[in-house]
């Protein structure tokens, strides 16, 4: 009865950890190798603090997209909705 | 490896905690009765008293499985951090219901209950990211990250017990994943955490799942997030366990931009849902109302509770396989 919109909930959730896997894989592959070549004459912690900056913005803007894809879901789910007429309020 | 002592350590804390919880949930159940510390189940046409703060018992068959777990160790005050800071996010949860905290109150005690596992607790400052690898945090993981991870999976778990057996189902299903992917890691001695973990909640949904004999409160959900945030930390699984808790994230990050803000339950006016005739869960059609994602599960067409509680502990289930998947990618 309810597998449709168990089926949709599990994309929504799979698009969610692609996502964070993919965002970890272009960090590792691109931003930290950037950030060590840049800051290699620096002190280590200078680079800790650029890197963990890095990453928190790209944890901020995945936040704000997540919800606005999830806000999106929401409204498609309820553009589907249907009251059986036979319920009544309680 | 997984050898015979491991298992023994392992099991013996999960069957007390069981046994424990099992016991004594009736009897704090009859006693909170007794005291009129009841609170109405919504869900329900008959408006029936169910009662309150029954997860005490949680808390109890925790500490029990963390005695027994300090007298196996090698170092009997290995654990007395850990349930320090159990205790106090029991103690934010009792307070809660005579004297109601405001949320972002709650949500700074939560995060300041963690002190004395930062201060005597065992962790790495090395939280380890897929692909990534380790990263250096030696003073922002103590002072930010624990007590966030500490309030976040609190508060999350209290935020996920909207139905009868939401929260604990969905407890029991992360910790025997969580307990899949320790061993994947070779993480093992985190087994005997999950393994009580597991147990203690499952031996509360027995009274928790529909229909609800007994309601966890705050002080069941906010420590069993507490217990599943210290046990990653101390197995390194932080980014797994928020793997896992995808579905309850999904639901607080609605549920706080939606309020626009932090807001305790009882300040929230219109409810994300509404009950229609044969006890059946619908969307609410207030604009105020908070989207949820329960709301979400019911947008579509009404559901049962149980249903929906169901669909929770599916979708827990399924962020369990991709936490799986995960820890197979962090060891290849």
């Amino acid at each position: 009865m309810f597998k449709g919109r168990v089926l949709r909930l599990f994309l929504l959730i799979t698009f969610f950890w692609v996502m964070f896997l993919a965002v970890s894989w272009l960090l590792a592959k691109f931003y930290l190798p950037l950030v060590r070549f840049l800051f290699q004459d620096k002190p280590l912690i200078l680079s800790d603090v650029v890197t963990w900056i890095g990453v928190l913005i790209v944890l901020l803007a995945i936040i704000i997209l997540f919800k606005e894809i999830l806000y999106i879901f929401f409204y498609v789910e309820s553009l589907k909705s249907s009251l059986p007429s036979d319920n009544l309020l309680l | 490896m997984i050898n015979q002592d491991i298992i023994i350590q392992a099991t013996i804390p999960g069957i007390a905690s069981f046994v424990t919880v099992y016991f004594l949930t009736p009897k704090i159940a009859n006693f909170m009765r007794r005291r009129g510390i009841v609170g109405v189940d919504v869900h329900k046409e008959s408006k029936v008293e169910i009662p309150e703060m029954c997860g005490l018992s949680i808390f109890l068959g925790l500490t029990v499985s963390l005695i027994i777990l300090a007298i196996f160790s090698a170092d009997v005050l290995k654990f007395l951090p850990f349930l320090l800071t159990l205790t106090l996010a029991a103690v934010v949860g009792v307070v809660d219901w005579f004297k109601p905290w405001g949320a972002l109150q709650k949500i700074f005690l939560v995060a300041l209950t963690s002190i004395p596992f930062i201060l005597f607790g065992e962790y790495q400052s090395y939280p380890v990211l897929p692909f990534i690898g380790k990263l250096r945090l030696t003073i922002i993981y103590p002072l930010i990250f624990i007590p966030a991870f500490t309030t976040i999976l609190g508060n999350t778990l209290n935020m996920v017990d909207v139905v009868n057996g939401s929260m604990v189902g969905v407890s029991t299903v992360s910790a025997i994943f969580l307990a899949i992917t320790a061993i994947i890691l070779g993480k093992v001695e985190v087994l005997p955490l999950y393994l009580s973990l597991t147990l203690t909640s499952y031996a509360f949904y027995i009274y928790n799942k529909y229909p609800a004999k007994v309601f966890a409160g705050d002080v069941g959900s906010l420590t069993l997030g507490v217990a599943f945030a210290l046990t990653g930390i101390i197995g390194g699984l932080e980014v797994l366990t928020l793997i896992i808790f995808i579905p309850s994230l999904i639901n607080s990050l609605l549920i706080v931009s939606s309020l626009g803000g932090f807001k305790e339950r009882r300040e929230i006016k219109d409810r994300p849902t509404i009950l229609l005739k044969g006890e059946l869960l619908s969307s609410s059609l207030s604009l105020k109302a908070p989207v949820t994602l329960t709301r979400i599960i019911v947008a579509e067409t009404p559901l049962k509770e149980f249903e929906i509680a169901k669909i929770i502990i599916i979708l827990h289930v399924f962020s369990g396989f991709l936490a799986i998947l995960t820890a197979i990618f962090m060891v290849g």
